[in-house]
C-alpha cells in the first residue's frame, strides 16, 4: 500500500472513530418488536361523549410485544402533559430497567428509567414506532464508594467481565474513570451508562474501553450498565 | 486558504454547531463534524503537550484526542450534552458570536488545553512510564551538559553536578530518600512543563548556583523527573494554571486589564532604563513590550505556549539565537519575573480586599 | 399418558396481566352501569396489588382516572358497605402512587361521594354511629386542605358511640324511622343538616304508596351460561288503556326489554295477567275489561329474563287494570316493599329458584327498603339467607313476607292499600266527559238567558229597533217612550209616578246640536199637595236636566207651599239670533194664586222668575218679537187676584225678575220681591156682567194676527153655556185698537139688561171697553198704553 493510500486508510479510520460518538449505537444485542393487537380502549367512549375532559389520564396507542412475548412495551399518551410515553415491561428486573428502546426509523435511541418508563420526545408515531427493539443491558455493575465494583448481573458472554474503577476528586469536579477489563475477544460494548442514585443517567461511547464521567457533589449509590 | 486562515473557519464551523447543540436542534452530521473539528483542533495540542506521555504508553495521540473529547460528548437521560453545554454555555456562544474569533478561538484552546490536562491526569495511573527510554535520554543529556560529569560506581550510574566555580569540596551524595527535596526543588522551578533536555539543563543550573557539588544516582534523576511531571500535572489540573481570567469567560475581567495596563506602563519604565543603559535598543523596546504582551495574553489563557525566545522573534526576527541568550534573554527573564510579582500581590491585594481566599 | 412438557414455559406475568387489563376492558364496555364499572376496575385493582408496581403502573394509571371520575359522581345503591370501604381504600391507594397526575380536589369529591354512600348504607342498615362516622368524614374531609391532613381524616381514631344513639337504635320499628328521629335530634347543628337532607331525599323513593310502579329485586344474567351475577332494584312502572273492542283480551307491550328471552318474557307476562283477570272475578265477581298494559323498566340497559318477575307484573296490572276499568276502587302498594315470585294462572304464588333469591335478599338487605315479598314456598331459605346478613349487620329492619295468593298481598295492610275513590271524584271520573259537556252547557244556557234577561230589561239595548220618532207615556212612575210602532225603546224612572194626564211633551232641539231634546213634565201624584217637574231628556232617554217650579213665598200675610204644578211650558229661542232655546214655564201654587213665570235656558239652568198674584189662563200664552228688537216677548195673560182683573204681562226674556204690580193690598204683596221687570201690565176692565156676576175677569186666549201686526186678547166675562168673552186688538205696542164683545156675551148682557139684572150701560160699555184699560208704567197705573219705565233697555 502506498503512503498516500496508507493515509487516506487511516484518514477514513480515524473519520469513522470520530463519527461513532455521534452516530447511534448499533447494537448487537437486540430484541425486535413486533405489534400486538390489543383491545380497544373504552374509554372515549365511557367518558367523550360527555363534554367532559378525558379522564383516561394515559391512553393506550400502541402495544408491542417481542416473538416471545417476553418483553411488552406500551406506548402511551399522557393526557395531562401531552407527552408521548414509553412502558417497557418484562418478567426480569434486569431487561426493563435501563434498556435502550431503538426507534430504527428515526436512527433514535431512548434509555428507560429504573421503572422502566422512557419519555419520548415529539416524534411521529406511525413513522417512528415502525420499526421498534430493545437492547437491554449485558451487564450491571454497582459501585460503593471506596469499594470494588460489584458485579450484579451479566450476560453469559459477559460473566467474567469486570471493571475498574477510580474516583478523581481533584479538578473542577468529581471524576470517575471506568475502565472496562475481561472483555471477551469479539465483544464491543457499543454504551456504558452510569446511573447515580437512580435519579441521573450519564451515556458514554467509550474510547478504548475507558469512559470519564463528572460526578455531581454528593451522591450515594452508582450503577455501571454496560451494552453490547 | 492559509493554515490560520483555515483555522480560523475550522473554529468559527465549531462555534456555529455549538449554537445548533445548546439549541438542541442539530442533524447527526452537525454532530459529526463538530467532533471531528474539535478533535482536529486537539490533536496539535496533543501532540505537543503530551510528548513524555506518547512515548511511555500505547497511546495514539488521536486516542487521547479522542478520549478527551468524547468525555465532552456525554449524554444525559433527556439526550443533551450536559458538560458540553456548561463549558459552552447560551451565555458565552452568545458572547462569541459577536466577538473576535481569536477570542473565541483562545476559548476554545483553553478549554481544550485543560481537558487535555485532565485527561493526562486522570490516566496517569495507567500509564507505565518507559523508563529504559527516559534513562536514555537524561543520560545522554546529562553527558552533554556542561557541569555535569557521569561516573559508573559499582554497576550504579551517578551524576555529578559541579559548581560553576567548583571549591574543593567533596560532593555532596543525595541519597535516594532525599529524592522529594529535589523534586521540590523542581517543582518550584518550575521544571514540570519541560521536556527532558530542558529540564535537566535547568536543574543543572539550579544546582551548579549551589556552592558545593551535588552527587546523585541517575536512578534517582529519573524518579524525580516523572514525580516532577506527574506532580506537575496533579497541580495543573488541581490548582488550574495561573489563569488571569475570570469564571472561565475567556476575557480578562476589567481589574485585571487595568493591571495589565499598569503592568505595561511600569515594565515601559523599565526598558527605558534599559535603552539609557544602552542595554536594548530604540527599535527592540517595541518588541520587547508586544512580546510581554502576547506573554501575558497567553498567561490568560492557560499558559505560557512557547518559548520565550520565540515571543521576543516574533516581533524582532533579527535576533538571533545566539544574541538572544547572550544578553536579551536576561532582561526577558527579568522583565517576566518581575511582572509576575507584581501580578502575584496585586491579586493577592485584590482577592483579600474584596473578601475572597 | 405422558402429560410432562418439555422445558414447562414459567408463567409470564407480562402476558397474564395484559390479558387481565384486557378482560376488564371489554367488561367495562358492555357494563350495565357506572356501578358495575367501578367494581370491575377495583377488581382489578385488587388482584393486580401484589404485583411488582413497575408491572402495573401504567395499568393502573389508565385505569386510574376513569376510577375517580367514576365514584365520584356514581350513585350506587344495594351495596354493602364493605365495597365502599374498599374503593375509599384503593382510591387513597391510587392517590398516594400517582399524586402527581391527580388532582387532590378530584380525590376529595371521590372521598366525600363514597362517604356519603357509606353513611346512606349504614343508615339503610341502621348502623348509626357508623353512618354518623362517615358524615363526619366527609365533613372534615371538605376542610382538608393537604394530603396530610386527609390522611389524619382516614386514619382517625374512632369514637365512642353516644349512648342515645345506642337506645335509638333499639327502639325504632324502621330503620326509616330511626333514622328521621336521629335527624330531628341532630337538628341543623354540626354542618351535617345538608347530608342529612340528601339522605333523606334518597330514601324519599322507598316511601309512598304508588299504583302505578312497584319495586322489584331482578337478578342479572350473562354471559354464555347466563350466570347470576348480582340481583339489583328496579322500578317497574305500569301504565293502562282501555283497549278497544278489537282484540278482546289484554295486551302486553315492553318498552325496554333486551333482545333474547322475549317471548318466555311475553308467556310469563300473559300468565300474570291472566291471574291479575281471575282474582277480581273469583273474590269480588268483577269482570275486567280487557286493556292494553305498557310496562316499562327504570333502567334502560338491564339484561334480565326471568320467571319471578310474573308476581309483580300481576299484582301491578291488577290495580291498573281496575283503574282503567273505571272502578271506584283500586290498590296502592307500598314503595317500602319489594315483590318478587312466580304465579300461576289462579294467581298462587310458586316457588323461585334460590341462587336468585338469595342474591334478591341481598339487594334488598342493602337498600332502603322494610319489606320484601317472596312466595310463602321460599320464606324459610330466604329467612336463612337474611340471618347471615343480619348476623353482619343486626340493625337492619328488613321484613320477609311469605305469601300463597296475590288475595294475601291486597289483604296485607303493610305492603297494600284499598283506596276508594269519594263517589264524587269518582263520577268525575268515570262520567267526567259527560259532566263536563253538561256543565259546559249549563253555563251557556245560563249565559244565554241572562243576557236575554238583561237585554230584555234594558230596552236601551234594543238596536233592532227604529228610535225615532218617540212617544212618552207615563205608566206608574216610569215614562215610556214608544217608537210608532210601539215598541219600548227605553223607560225613565220617576220618584213618583206622574198623573197620567198631566203629562205634557216638547221635542225640541234646545241647545242647537241637531239632536232633539225631549222634554217632559207632569204632575207627581200624591195625597198631600201636587208638584211638578220638567225633566229635559235625550232621545235616547238619557236624563239632561230637571226642574221643579215654585218655591215658598211669602206675602206679608200669607206663606205658600212649595207646591207648584207647571201649567205649561213652551221651548223657543227667545233670542232670534241665537241657536239655542230657552225654556218657559208657567207654574202655578196648586191651591193658591201666585204663578210663577220661570225662564230656563238650554241646559236648565234658571235665567230669571217672574211671580204673578193671580193664575195664568193655560191657552193665554203668545211668545212673538213684537216690537221687532230680535227678542220674542212673552206674553201671558190671566188674572190679578188683587185687582179681581184680568191682566196681560208681557216679559222680555231679558229681564224676567220681580213680581207684578200690587195695589198695596197687604194680602197680595210678596215679600222678598223686588218690582216686576214686565214690560207691560195691562189690567182689563171688568164688564158689569162680570162685576155682578163673577169674581173676575180673565184672560183666556192671546193671539197674534202677523200679517196685521195686530193682537186679539179674549177675557172671560161671564159663563152661561158657553163662554161670554171680550175681544180686545192692540197693536203691537200695546195700543188698544178695538175692544168688542162676542155675540154670546153682548146676547147675555141685553137679556140681563132686559131683565133688569143688568145696568143698561152694561151693553154700552162693551165698545168702549178699552178706554179703561190701565197700564202699569213702573210706578203707577196709566190709562194710556206705557211701557215699564223702569227698564233698561
Amino acid at each position: 500500500m502506498t503512503d498516500r493510500n496508507f493515509k487516506k486508510k487511516t484518514d477514513t479510520e480515524f473519520v469513522n472513530l470520530c463519527s461513532e460518538l455521534a452516530r447511534p449505537a448499533n447494537f448487537r444485542r437486540r430484541v425486535k418488536l413486533f405489534h400486538h393487537l390489543s383491545q380497544v380502549s373504552p374509554f372515549p367512549h365511557l367518558v367523550g361523549f360527555s363534554g367532559l375532559p378525558s379522564y383516561e389520564i394515559y391512553a393506550e396507542r400502541r402495544s408491542l410485544v417481542s416473538s416471545d412475548h417476553s418483553f411488552l412495551l406500551r406506548i402511551l399518551h399522557d393526557q395531562l402533559s401531552g407527552r408521548l410515553e414509553a412502558h417497557l415491561l418484562h418478567p426480569s428486573e434486569h431487561r426493563y430497567r435501563y434498556t435502550f428502546i431503538v426507534l430504527e426509523s428515526l436512527k433514535h435511541e431512548f434509555l428507560t428509567d429504573f421503572h422502566g418508563w422512557a419519555f419520548l420526545s415529539q416524534i411521529e408515531e406511525d413513522r417512528a414506532l415502525a420499526a421498534v427493539s430493545v437492547s437491554p443491558p449485558a451487564a450491571v455493575f454497582e459501585l460503593k464508594p471506596d469499594d470494588e465494583p460489584v458485579l450484579i448481573f451479566a450476560e453469559e458472554e459477559l460473566k467474567e467481565c469486570r471493571l475498574k474503577t477510580e474516583f478523581f476528586s481533584v479538578g473542577p469536579q468529581p471524576t470517575l474513570k471506568v475502565r472496562l477489563v475481561n472483555l471477551p475477544e469479539d465483544s464491543e460494548i457499543k454504551r456504558v451508562v452510569l446511573v447515580i442514585d437512580d435519579q441521573e443517567t450519564l451515556i458514554a461511547v467509550p474510547q478504548k474501553d475507558l469512559t470519564f464521567y463528572e460526578l455531581p457533589e454528593s451522591f450515594r449509590t452508582l450503577r455501571i450498565y454496560l451494552y453490547e | 486558504m492559509s493554515r490560520q486562515a483555515s483555522r480560523l473557519a475550522e473554529e468559527r464551523k465549531v462555534l456555529l454547531k455549538l449554537l445548533y447543540i445548546i439549541n438542541n436542534n442539530y442533524k447527526e452530521s452537525d454532530l459529526e463534524e463538530l467532533i471531528l473539528s474539535m478533535v482536529r483542533l486537539i490533536l496539535p495540542l496533543v501532540r505537543k503537550q503530551s510528548g513524555l506521555y506518547l512515548r511511555l504508553a500505547g497511546y495514539q495521540p488521536r486516542d487521547i484526542a479522542l478520549l478527551t473529547i468524547s468525555t465532552l460528548f456525554i449524554r444525559n437521560k433527556q439526550g443533551r450534552f450536559p458538560v458540553l453545554e456548561k463549558l459552552f454555555n447560551w451565555k458565552i456562544i452568545e458572547k462569541f458570536m459577536v466577538a473576535r474569533e481569536a477570542d473565541f478561538r483562545r476559548y476554545l484552546r483553553n478549554i481544550l488545553s485543560r481537558r487535555l490536562k485532565q485527561t493526562f491526569y486522570y490516566l496517569s495511573g495507567e500509564i507505565q512510564p518507559e523508563r529504559a527510554k527516559i534513562r536514555r535520554e537524561i543520560l545522554y543529556t546529562l553527558k552533554k551538559l556542561p557541569g555535569c560529569r557521569i561516573n559508573k560506581e559499582n554497576g550504579r550510574t551517578m551524576a555529578v553536578i559541579q559548581p560553576e566555580h567548583p571549591g574543593r569540596t567533596k560532593p555532596t551524595i543525595l541519597k535516594e530518600d532525599q529524592s522529594d527535596r529535589l523534586v521540590e526543588i523542581c517543582l518550584n522551578q518550575g521544571l514540570g512543563s519541560l521536556q527532558v533536555p530542558k529540564f535537566f539543563r535547568r536543574l543543572i543550573e539550579v544546582l551548579s548556583d549551589r556552592k558545593s557539588p551535588v552527587e546523585v544516582s541517575l536512578n534517582t534523576l529519573l524518579e524525580t523527573y516523572i514525580e516532577t511531571q506527574k506532580n506537575f500535572l496533579l497541580s495543573e489540573v488541581g490548582n488550574g494554571p495561573v489563569t488571569l481570567s475570570s469564571s472561565g469567560t475567556g476575557t480578562a475581567s476589567p481589574e485585571i486589564s487595568d493591571l495589565l495596563e499598569e503592568l505595561q506602563v511600569r515594565n515601559t519604565l523599565l526598558l527605558n532604563r534599559y535603552l539609557t543603559r544602552n542595554k536594548i535598543r530604540k527599535e527592540e523596546k517595541d518588541a520587547y513590550l508586544r512580546a510581554l504582551n502576547d506573554l501575558f495574553q497567553d498567561w490568560q489563557d492557560g499558559g505560557q505556549e512557547k518559548s520565550l525566545y520565540e515571543y521576543l522573534k516574533k516581533y524582532a526576527p533579527e535576533i538571533s539565537p545566539g544574541e538572544y541568550r547572550q544578553r536579551k534573554r536576561k532582561i526577558l527573564e527579568y522583565l517576566i519575573k518581575s511582572s509576575r510579582d507584581f501580578l502575584k500581590i496585586r491579586l493577592l491585594e485584590q482577592h483579600s480586599a474584596s473578601g475572597r481566599t | 399418558m405422558n402429560n410432562k412438557t418439555n422445558g414447562q414455559q414459567p408463567e409470564n406475568p407480562v402476558v397474564n396481566l395484559q390479558n387481565l387489563f384486557n378482560q376488564t376492558l371489554s367488561s367495562l364496555s358492555i357494563a350495565a352501569d357506572e356501578q358495575e364499572r367501578v367494581r370491575l376496575i377495583n377488581d382489578f385493582f385488587r388482584s393486580t396489588q401484589d404485583l411488582p408496581e413497575d408491572l402495573t403502573c401504567s395499568f393502573h394509571l389508565q385505569l386510574a382516572g376513569l376510577f375517580f371520575f367514576l365514584t365520584a359522581s356514581f350513585q350506587p345503591d344495594c351495596l354493602p358497605p364493605e365495597e365502599l370501604r374498599d374503593y375509599v381504600e384503593t382510591s387513597w391507594n391510587l392517590y398516594r402512587k400517582f399524586q402527581d397526575k391527580i388532582h387532590f380536589a378530584q380525590l376529595k369529591e371521590t372521598l366525600g361521594n363514597l362517604f356519603f354512600y357509606q353513611a346512606l348504607n349504614h343508615f339503610y342498615l341502621g348502623e348509626l354511629e357508623d353512618a354518623l362516622r362517615a358524615l363526619r368524614r366527609k365533613q372534615k374531609l371538605a376542610a382538608a386542605d393537604s394530603v396530610d391532613k386527609l390522611a389524619e381524616v382516614l386514619e382517625a381514631v374512632e369514637e365512642e358511640a353516644a349512648a342515645d344513639i345506642r337506645e335509638l337504635k333499639d327502639r325504632g320499628s324502621s330503620n326509616w324511622l330511626i333514622f328521621s328521629e336521629l335527624a330531628a335530634r341532630l337538628g341543623r347543628e354540626n354542618g351535617l343538616s345538608l347530608d342529612l337532607d340528601l339522605i333523606q331525599e334518597k330514601w324519599k323513593k322507598f316511601s309512598d304508596w304508588s299504583s302505578d310502579n312497584l319495586f322489584c329485586p331482578l337478578v342479572e344474567r350473562r354471559g354464555l351460561l347466563q350466570a347470576g351475577e348480582r340481583s339489583r332494584l328496579f322500578l317497574l312502572e305500569c301504565r293502562c288503556r282501555r283497549s278497544g273492542g278489537a282484540e278482546g283480551h289484554n295486551t302486553i307491550r315492553f318498552s325496554n326489554l333486551p333482545a333474547y328471552g322475549q317471548e318466555e318474557t311475553y308467556l310469563m307476562a300473559t300468565d300474570a295477567l291472566e291471574a291479575a283477570d281471575h282474582l277480581p272475578k273469583a273474590e269480588y265477581g268483577l269482570n275486567l275489561p280487557p286493556c292494553n298494559l305498557l310496562f316499562s323498566f327504570s333502567e334502560k340497559n338491564f339484561i334480565y329474563y326471568g320467571e319471578s318477575l310474573s308476581l309483580p307484573l300481576a299484582t301491578l296490572s291488577l290495580t291498573q287494570k281496575l283503574i282503567s276499568g273505571q272502578r271506584r276502587l283500586y290498590f296502592a302498594f307500598s314503595r317500602q316493599a319489594a315483590f318478587t315470585g312466580k304465579v300461576n294462572l289462579n294467581g298462587e304464588t310458586q316457588r323461585i329458584s334460590p341462587e336468585a333469591l338469595e342474591m334478591k335478599v341481598r339487594a334488598a338487605f342493602y337498600s332502603g327498603l322494610s319489606y320484601l315479598v317472596i312466595p310463602a314456598d321460599n320464606l324459610k331459605e330466604a329467612r336463612t339467607y337474611l340471618y347471615e346478613l343480619l348476623a353482619r349487620h343486626p340493625w337492619r329492619k328488613l321484613e320477609l313476607i311469605g305469601v300463597g295468593n296475590i288475595k294475601e298481598i291486597i289483604a296485607d295492610s303493610r305492603i297494600c292499600r284499598k283506596i276508594k275513590r269519594p263517589l264524587i271524584s269518582h263520577l268525575i271520573r268515570t262520567r267526567g266527559p259527560l259532566i263536563r259537556r253538561g256543565l259546559q252547557a249549563i253555563l251557556g244556557l245560563s249565559i244565554i238567558v241572562a243576557a236575554l234577561v238583561i237585554i230584555n230589561k234594558n230596552p236601551s239595548y234594543h238596536f233592532w229597533k227604529i228610535r225615532q220618532p218617540v212617544i212618552i207615556e207615563v205608566h206608574g212612575n216610569r215614562l215610556f217612550a214608544h217608537n210608532p210602532e210601539d215598541q219600548l225603546l227605553w223607560t225613565f224612572p220617576l220618584r213618583q209616578p206622574f198623573t197620567p194626564n198631566s203629562l205634557q211633551q216638547r221635542f225640541v232641539d234646545l241647545d242647537g246640536d241637531g239632536e232633539e231634546e225631549i222634554l217632559v213634565s207632569g204632575n207627581y201624584l200624591s195625597e198631600e199637595k201636587i208638584s211638578s217637574e220638567l225633566f229635559c231628556l235625550k232621545k235616547s232617554g238619557k236624563l239632561l236636566w230637571s226642574y221643579q217650579p215654585g218655591r215658598r213665598i211669602k206675602t206679608l200675610t200669607d206663606e205658600f207651599s212649595n207646591h207648584y204644578m207647571i201649567k205649561r211650558f213652551e221651548a223657543a229661542a227667545f233670542d232670534l239670533n241665537s241657536r239655542e232655546k230657552s225654556v218657559l214655564i208657567i207654574g202655578n201654587h196648586v191651591t193658591w194664586y201666585p204663578t210663577q213665570i220661570s225662564l230656563l235656558d238650554a241646559r236648565g239652568r234658571l235665567l230669571g222668575e217672574y211671580w204673578q198674584a193671580g193664575h195664568l189662563g193655560q191657552s193665554a200664552l203668545l211668545i212673538e218679537d213684537l216690537d221687532e228688537d230680535g227678542w220674542q216677548e212673552i206674553t201671558a195673560g190671566g188674572t190679578n187676584n188683587d185687582f179681581q182683573q184680568a191682566c196681560l204681562i208681557v216679559l222680555d226674556p231679558r229681564a224676567i225678575t220681580g213680581c207684578s204690580p200690587g195695589s198695596g193690598n197687604p194680602d197680595f204683596q210678596f215679600s222678598e220681591l223686588p218690582a216686576g221687570s214686565q214690560e207691560y201690565y195691562l189690567l182689563l176692565p171688568r164688564t158689569t156682567i162680570n162685576q155682578l156676576m163673577g169674581l173676575r175677569n180673565y184672560i183666556t186666549g192671546v193671539h197674534l194676527f202677523r200679517e196685521e201686526k195686530m193682537l186679539e186678547i179674549i177675557t172671560h166675562e161671564f159663563s152661561k153655556e158657553t163662554s161670554c168673552q171680550m175681544l180686545y186688538n192692540f197693536d203691537t205696542r200695546f195700543n188698544p185698537l178695538l175692544s168688542r164683545p162676542t155675540d154670546v156675551l153682548t146676547e147675555a148682557v141685553r137679556e140681563l139688561v132686559v131683565s133688569r139684572i143688568l145696568p143698561p150701560h152694561a151693553e154700552t160699555e162693551l165698545r168702549s171697553l178699552k178706554e179703561r184699560i190701565k197700564y202699569w208704567d213702573g210706578e203707577a197705573w196709566v190709562t194710556y198704553p206705557a211701557r215699564n219705565k223702569k227698564l233698561t233697555f
